[in-house]
């Protein structure tokens, strides 16, 4: 029979933090198999500029609403779901809404790392750090693209003929090395559901 | 004592309002698109902008100080919460210096002075107070309520269970349930956006619970930062004792402490917050504030490192403040309704996009359908039919158009509502002989309030009721069965 008395309990307990200890301290990396409440959503969420890799970022957040107090745009949000615990009030960028403007004030707030320090807003700094997605024109929308000329995402875009270039009638072609993802084209975008948006770069090149 | 602490905690709550209003006050005055004329409108911003307004260096007095009692930013140091600092270290396995240093200051406060973050800056030590005050008053009143006594030892459980869970699968509640970062950041959100999120029912749940069933509970027995702190201030510099000449063991200021510290032995125990009420209670006014013999060497070590820190992060670059946006043409100036509802849906191999707008603040809707083929990426050019239809109406309702002729692939049709409500908009399309239809949510005007928030505090409530309840049947039936016994 399966007794449970006060020291076989103390037992079991130790030998329970005894393995959490050795597989915390034997691996640095955040394992995957464990990580049941932040991969159960797997939708692509626009983070904030330099934001380390999603699973770490999720881990490593505190919440603290710093980035989106510091933003002089407003456009970093929170995500308000209090039911599902990993993502739950980390911050995010609606592009549709409002893009980003790249000032890397939310970078130099940051107190924990989640958004690496970015020292200034220069335009190789920024290609060097940021990559909040890819930006993917959908042709059978897209005004240029049908007998008509837009090309409001090209004057949007802050890399301007070096991430997306016109084309013939305006026609948008984005530079997927050189897109860092920040929105302003889909935030400008006068058809609606926009054409062009923001998105993974697994997607983007897949 | 507590006066003083009083004014002290009050204060507090005051300069959180003040940075709240003030970092409102800037970040109204930084917007680029319409809702900036939201200064003139408004008399209390309309009367800070004729104050500051016209400051040189506006930007950087009015955000000197952001963020809430979780991480907070003055100049350009940060401050972390300690708790924030350990659930990060177990979460993430790793550790980041920045972080440790800005968790430093708290601790070496810790250190110093103890628990006196509890009593005297933290808002749910205020509220807690008031609560009891309100507990007071309803069992003078003559009205029976639960007296739970739990554990001081209970919030270490809490504690380790997060950083236990956190290490495990990468997730803590703390941050669901510490009441000074939900307190502040409620006041921060009641500030500029106007409304709260679920902190305050958090809040409010641990309020109905403290009057119900125990004065003080939260802060002595459940909360986790109060469990580190105390942990920490194991090895404090300033704490509560007691001269022992004058005392004559009257155990007044065991009694009426909420902590459980015990003030009447030599010195308190770690669980002590500075608060004071055991000072102005001795009748022979035996104890006191006073430094704590071992520490001596501690003291000036910590002060040191404590100063060297500030001048080292507040050498550090920030770059000057400026503010980008898009071109003046852009949609966002131009037209002030942007479409940003989107639904997805797939069924079978077809991709339907379904998004809407409401015109100008008017009873009138503009939807948006764009269907493709998911696998050839071909857009559908044909006819969709539109069918709205709300809760009270029913699906044959007369709402319905027929769209063809789609300018690039989208199909579009105007709708204007008559109340307020959630609606289904059902869209069908005939492709290659198969009928498609698929149904869409559309919220037209107020919509309402979720009612789970109210359900879920009470919720809880009524099963701590429930618990006790069984517990107490419990025990009376032990006795009952001692008594025959004996």
């Amino acid at each position: 029979m399966f007794l449970l008395n006060r020291r076989r309990f103390l037992n079991n307990i130790w030998q329970v933090l005894t393995i959490t200890l050795i597989s915390f301290f034997s691996s640095n990396k955040p394992s995957e198999a464990f990580n049941l409440f932040a991969s159960k959503d797997k939708k692509f969420i626009v983070r904030p500029p330099a934001a380390i890799a999603e699973n770490v970022f999720i881990k490593t957040c505190i919440s603290c609403h710093l980035c989106g107090q510091a933003c002089p745009n407003d456009c970093i949000k929170y995500i308000d779901d209090p039911f599902s615990p990993g993502l739950n009030d980390t911050p995010y960028i609606k592009p549709r809404e409002k893009g980003c403007i790249l000032c890397m004030k939310c970078t130099q707030v940051c107190p924990t790392g989640a958004l690496r320090y970015v020292p200034n807003d220069e335009g190789d700094t920024i290609q060097k750090y940021v990559k909040m997605g890819i930006a993917v024109v959908d042709k059978n929308i897209c005004k240029s693209y049908n007998k008509q000329s837009c090309g409001v995402c090209i004057r949007a875009c802050p890399f301007a003929d070096v991430a997306i270039i016109a084309e013939t009638w305006e026609r948008p072609v984005v530079i997927n090395e050189k897109c860092v993802g920040c929105g302003l084209c889909e935030q400008a975008c006068i058809h609606f559901p926009q054409a062009i948006r923001v998105k993974s770069v697994s997607v983007a090149h897949g | 004592m507590v006066k003083k602490r009083r004014i002290v905690q009050i204060g507090f709550i005051f300069f959180l309002l003040v940075v709240g209003f003030l970092n409102y006050y800037e970040n109204q005055k930084l917007k680029q698109n319409f809702d900036r004329f939201l200064i003139k409108d408004s008399f209390f911003l309309g009367a800070m902008d004729k104050v500051f307004g016209a400051l040189e260096n506006r930007h950087e007095i009015m955000t000197f100080v952001q963020g809430d009692l979780w991480a907070l930013r003055v100049g350009k140091m940060r401050i972390v919460d300690p708790l924030a600092l350990i659930g990060n270290i177990t979460r993430t396995r790793s550790f980041y210096l920045p972080m440790i240093i800005f968790a430093m200051i708290p601790i070496i406060f810790t250190i110093i002075f103890g628990r006196f973050y509890c009593g005297w800056l933290c808002p749910m030590g205020l509220l807690g107070e008031v609560n009891a005050k309100i507990r007071e008053f309803i069992i003078n009143s003559n009205i029976s309520l639960f007296d739970v006594n739990l554990s001081t030892k209970a919030k270490y459980y809490v504690l380790g269970f997060g950083l236990f869970t956190g290490m495990v699968f990468g997730v803590h509640y703390f941050f669901v349930i510490y009441p000074p970062k939900l307190i502040s950041y409620e006041i921060y959100s009641l500030i500029t956006y106007g409304y709260v999120s679920y902190g305050f029912f958090t809040i409010l749940t641990i309020s109905i619970i403290e009057i119900l069933f125990g004065s003080r509970l939260w802060c002595r027995s459940i909360c986790p930062g109060g469990a580190l702190y105390s942990l920490i201030s194991k090895i404090r510099v300033v704490g509560v004792s007691n001269e022992k000449e004058a005392c004559n063991a009257c155990g007044i200021c065991d009694k009426k402490c909420p902590h459980d510290a015990v003030p009447s032995g030599a010195a308190a125990t770690s669980e002590c917050d500075q608060c004071g009420i055991c000072i102005d209670i001795c009748p022979k006014k035996s104890l006191s504030y006073s430094k704590r013999n071992f520490a001596d060497i501690f003291n000036r070590k910590t002060l040191l490192f404590f100063i060297i820190t500030i001048l080292y992060f507040n050498a550090s670059t920030v770059e000057a403040h400026h503010v980008r946006g898009l071109p003046h043409y852009a949609y966002a100036e131009n037209y002030q309704e942007t479409a940003t509802i989107e639904e997805n849906k797939t069924q079978g191999d077809m991709e339907i996009v379904f998004s809407y707008l409401r015109v100008f603040k008017s009873k009138n809707y503009m939807m948006a359908v764009y269907i493709k083929n998911k696998i050839t990426d071909k857009p559908y050019e044909g006819t969709v039919n539109f069918l709205v239809f709300g809760r009270h109406e029913s699906p044959d309702a007369a709402h319905s158009a027929d769209v063809s002729d789609p300018m690039a692939h989208t199909f579009r049709a105007g709708w204007s509502y008559e109340e307020d409500g959630v609606y289904t908009v059902r869209i069908s399309f005939v492709e290659e002989g198969k009928k498609y239809v698929e149904d869409f949510t559309l919220q037209a005007g107020n919509v309402g309030f979720n009612y789970l928030w109210i359900i879920i505090p009470f919720a809880v409530v009524f099963f701590l009721i429930g618990l006790i309840l069984y517990k107490r049947n419990k025990e009376m039936k032990l006795g009952t069965k001692i008594r025959i016994r004996s």
